[in-house]
């Protein structure tokens, strides 16, 4: 399926298409006048994500993670506006840190500088760290004169693999990605164009109307936006991960509404959302209407059409992918009240999803014996959020129209401004089914799933961080490989030594038991305990202004079947001084005896898009990306990343250009 | 030393990692002589020059390993240079042949090295060497690539020690650490060891006014005890 040999023809297309994402960005150009910011913290970016999605299995999340930063980065946290909904923007602080935030600048006045960050109670200095590349220290109220400048933000980012395609694929082997931001005082607006590999131009078009205020009208949003009320268990369309061992605070019961900026294809809301406030009462109202992508089924006797499941994906690429694509339509609305004391928020959560088709799973296979079925489901959640001195208590329980429940209760105490210990015990019913709700947890479908976590995080010695925690989870039902009732457990342990804002030592290990079918010989699956050891060894530093270096190991063994996976990189990030040029390049060498033992290796990439490679058998991986700086409102990316693996004593090369463009006004 | 090379600096270490080249300020010959497990058809002959150049400094080196029915010899060509007062980096370009007696084809390739070196302070010294960073669809034949970072610390004036890891394609990493103690003046002894192999490390060095002579010794787990020499001149 694959042709290795780009011809003529091929190199015309790619023309024509480069042409047409000029001719956007020219269309841009002329409609609109400049006001710009732009610092670049793609390395901040990708470090932070990968820290908080350190013990995650795959890259979803490092993914979401990434594209909230890449949000943070466009429009900072003004942090001396001491407004808690200003400040929750920065997504991994608990609200105990917002709290400790606000009543800082209340009390002591306005933060002046950078470093200032870690001295606030409950801030240590690692997520200082985190904060301070998205922090805004101006003291201007929004809607001053500065705000009151139109802003403008637009990238496009131009991805492909020279030499392949696939004769299956609909459309151009390329991706593409348009993303347009405009700001005016209150109103903001902006879409977002994508379109995958092999898919048709264009599939997959976003865009909103956002309006923020002060008054009694705090947000409206028109078009596609993402909510989450308290813990997620009801409703969370923003970030769904699971839950990190080794960071200080858990992000506790929020309530957000936020224009939608993500080019994943399904988990949004369409339609119309309004956030209103009055003295200690808060209503949040949301109506959607949105095609899906499902699976459907057509009886052989044409009675009636049904859904055997829902297509999750995003990529639309060949025929048969492209049936699923919109074939339902859900209409999901929504409300949610709440009561704000000083110490004290409680809130309660309704909403109801109605599909155009009804749902029905195969109950043959008893995996989905609790899946959800029909057309119509509601969620009832009430949540609260307390603070008692040091200590947070908050959680939240849903109740779902088919009597099934999902609880998750969750406390942090801070003894000193040196120790943060958190637990969090869940429990989700595997009948519990909320389609954008998703507590948390470690179970991608959110529900199946009771467990205890506790962690902690110490600085024990002057520049010495220890963290370490621990999950034990429950899965009182089949799952996904599994065709027993198992158990799971996660064990995480990280030193970090920063004995200079220059240089930082990073050494985590990490253990993973699970439970899986063992391949059968003969009738019934057994059950086996796999093992998943990983220990990861990092040490950056900052030589100047200009270079930095980060060297990293990573080593992973899979037991029983005592398959290891090593991996060796080498960063480095070089700007000239004189000429706006800055380069980062990797060389990777990895080996790994089979794809259960592979290594992620995150990497530093265009603004709006994300690299996590899997490294899989036997080779190397290596990139450089170079960003050109046009002038004061543009730059020019660029990136060249080739991965060769050796298999049986031949090296077998893939190589992906990326290219992005980037204006800001 | 545990044949640690990537950050110490010194006539060997710096064709090792080019960017050591930098540390060398005068004009050096040397020849090396290695066995290994006592088996003289394992023997490699080096011979190498390493030449001032301002405040940089090119090194060629020649080596030639195995015997009449099969040799594999290489020459390099690096130049290490200062890129400010902590920090240097370094190139080298290499020629590979490999000449097999019989119906057997030879080969030859070449490629390329880089490496750098920094000391955060008077008493840490990093490196980083990156060997064959070319894609193979670029030659005939495969080569492997490897990447070797480490770091070294100044105990005192007279002992220094070092770590450093070591990870070639299609291999195991490779962790070495070793140190090197001045008992007296112009007397160097030497101990490592090498994950490779489980394979430990003895050595010694003496400074002879313009000479220096080492010598220098590695267990293998199985095959026996690798044994080498040097003489190192300082021309000027």
């Amino acid at each position: 399926m694959l042709a290795h040999v780009p011809g003529p023809g091929f190199i015309y297309y790619m023309c024509g298409i480069m042409l047409k994402a000029c001719f956007i960005s020219c269309f841009t150009l002329i409609t609109v006048l400049c006001f710009a910011q732009n610092i670049d913290l793609s390395e901040e970016i990708t470090d932070i994500a990968e820290h908080l999605a350190a013990s995650e299995t795959g890259n979803e999340s490092a993914g979401l993670y990434i594209e909230q930063l890449h949000d943070l980065a466009e429009v900072p946290v003004r942090i001396n506006s001491a407004d808690e909904s200003e400040i929750s923007r920065f997504f991994f602080l608990s609200d105990f840190q917002v709290k400790n935030i606000i009543d800082y600048i209340k009390t002591s006045g306005s933060i002046v500088s950078s470093g200032e960050i870690a001295y606030i109670p409950g801030i240590d200095r690692h997520t200082a760290e985190m904060m301070i590349p998205f922090t805004d220290l101006s003291v201007s109220p929004a809607g001053n004169s500065d705000s009151l400048r139109l802003r403008s933000n637009y990238l496009t980012n131009f991805i492909f693999r020279p030499g392949e395609s696939d004769t299956s694929f609909i459309g151009g082997s390329f991706k593409l990605l348009t993303k347009y931001r405009i700001t005016l005082g209150r109103f903001s607006g902006g879409f977002a164009i994508e379109k995958d590999d092999g898919e048709k131009l264009f599939d997959f078009l976003s865009g909103y109307l956002d309006y923020t205020g002060q008054g009694i009208i705090r947000k409206v949003i028109a078009g596609d936006y993402s909510c989450r009320f308290g813990q997620g268990l009801c409703i969370n369309t923003g970030i769904r991960t699971g839950l990190p061992l080794t960071i200080a605070d858990y992000s506790t019961a929020r309530n957000v509404i936020k224009p939608y900026t993500s080019t994943n294809e399904n988990n949004f809301f369409r339609g119309l959302a309004a956030q209103f406030a009055w003295k200690i009462t808060g209503l949040t109202i949301f109506f959607s209407s949105n095609n899906i992508d499902a699976a459907v089924s057509l009886p052989a006797d044409s009675s009636m059409t049904t859904v055997e499941g829902f297509y999750e994906s995003g990529l639309h690429n060949t025929e048969s992918l492209l049936h699923k694509k919109d074939v339902m339509r859900e209409i999901s609305y929504g409300v949610s009240p709440t009561l704000s004391f000083r110490n004290l928020k409680i809130g309660f959560c309704w909403t109801e999803s109605r599909f155009s088709l009804p749902v029905s799973p195969d109950k043959n296979d008893p995996e989905n014996l609790y899946d959800f079925e029909g057309n119509l489901n509601s969620v009832l959640s009430a949540y609260y959020n307390l603070v008692i001195g040091r200590m947070l208590l908050c959680g939240e329980a849903a109740l779902n129209g088919h009597e099934n429940y999902a609880i998750a209760q969750g406390i942090t105490i801070r003894p000193s401004d040196r120790l943060s210990m958190n637990f969090l015990y869940r429990k989700y019913t595997p009948g519990y089914f909320s389609f954008h709700g998703y507590g948390p947890g470690i179970n991608s479908a959110g529900n199946n799933e009771t467990g205890l976590l506790g962690s902690f995080t110490l600085e024990a010695a002057k520049h010495l961080f220890v963290s370490a925690g621990a999950d034990i989870v429950k899965f009182p039902w089949l799952k996904y490989r599994t065709g027993y009732p198992s158990m799971a457990k996660r064990i995480e342990v990280k030193f970090s030594y920063l004995p200079d804002e220059n240089l930082s030592l990073d050494l985590t290990f990490n253990i993973r038991y699970s439970m899986l079918d063992r391949e059968p010989v003969q009738g019934i699956p057994g059950v086996e305990e796999i093992k998943n050891s990983w220990v990861k060894a990092q040490v950056k530093y900052q030589l100047n202004e200009r270079l930095s270096l980060a060297t990293r190991i990573d080593f992973r063994k899979i037991e029983p079947s005592e398959s290891t996976g090593v991996s060796f990189l080498q960063d480095v990030t070089f700007s000239f001084t004189k000429i706006p040029l800055k380069f980062w390049f990797r060389y990777c060498t990895y080996n790994t005896d089979d794809w259960d033992s592979r290594i992620y290796a995150y990497e530093n990439d265009l603004p709006g898009s994300f690299s996590i490679p899997a490294l899989s058998g036997t080779g190397t991986r290596s990139y450089l990306m170079a960003r050109w700086q046009l002038g004061k409102r543009a730059e020019l990316r660029l990136k060249y990343g080739i991965t060769s693996v050796f298999h049986y004593g031949i090296s077998e090369e893939t190589d992906e250009l990326r290219l992005q463009f980037r204006i800001w006004f | 030393m545990g044949s640690l090379c990537v950050m110490r600096p010194g006539f060997w270490s710096s064709f090792g990692n080019p960017a050591l080249l930098s540390e060398n300020s005068s004009l050096l010959a040397g020849v090396n002589y290695e066995n290994r497990f006592n088996i003289c058809e394992l023997g490699t002959r080096t011979i190498g020059l390493t030449i001032p150049a301002r405040s940089s400094s090119l090194g060629i080196i020649y080596s030639h390993f195995g015997y009449s029915d099969f040799r594999r010899s290489s020459i390099g060509l690096s130049c290490g240079m200062p890129l400010s007062e902590n920090f240097s980096a370094g190139a080298r370009v290499d020629y590979f042949f490999e000449n097999t007696s019989g119906d057997y084809d030879n080969s030859q390739s070449v490629t390329c090295e880089a490496g750098i070196f920094f000391r955060p302070n008077e008493n840490i010294n990093i490196g980083i060497h990156i060997f064959n960073p070319v894609p193979n669809s670029l030659r005939k034949r495969i080569m492997p690539s490897s990447l070797r970072a480490g770091a070294g610390i100044k105990l005192s004036k007279v002992l220094f020690a070092g770590a450093e890891a070591e990870m070639t394609t299609a291999r195991k990493i490779i962790i070495r650490t070793g140190f090197e103690y001045e008992p007296g003046k112009n007397l160097f002894l030497r101990a490592g060891f090498s994950s490779e192999n489980t394979s430990f490390t003895f050595g010694l060095g003496y400074r002879l006014k313009v000479v220096m002579i080492d010598l220098g010794f590695a267990t293998h787990e199985k095959l026996g005890i690798t044994s080498a020499a040097s003489l190192v001149f300082r021309i000027k």
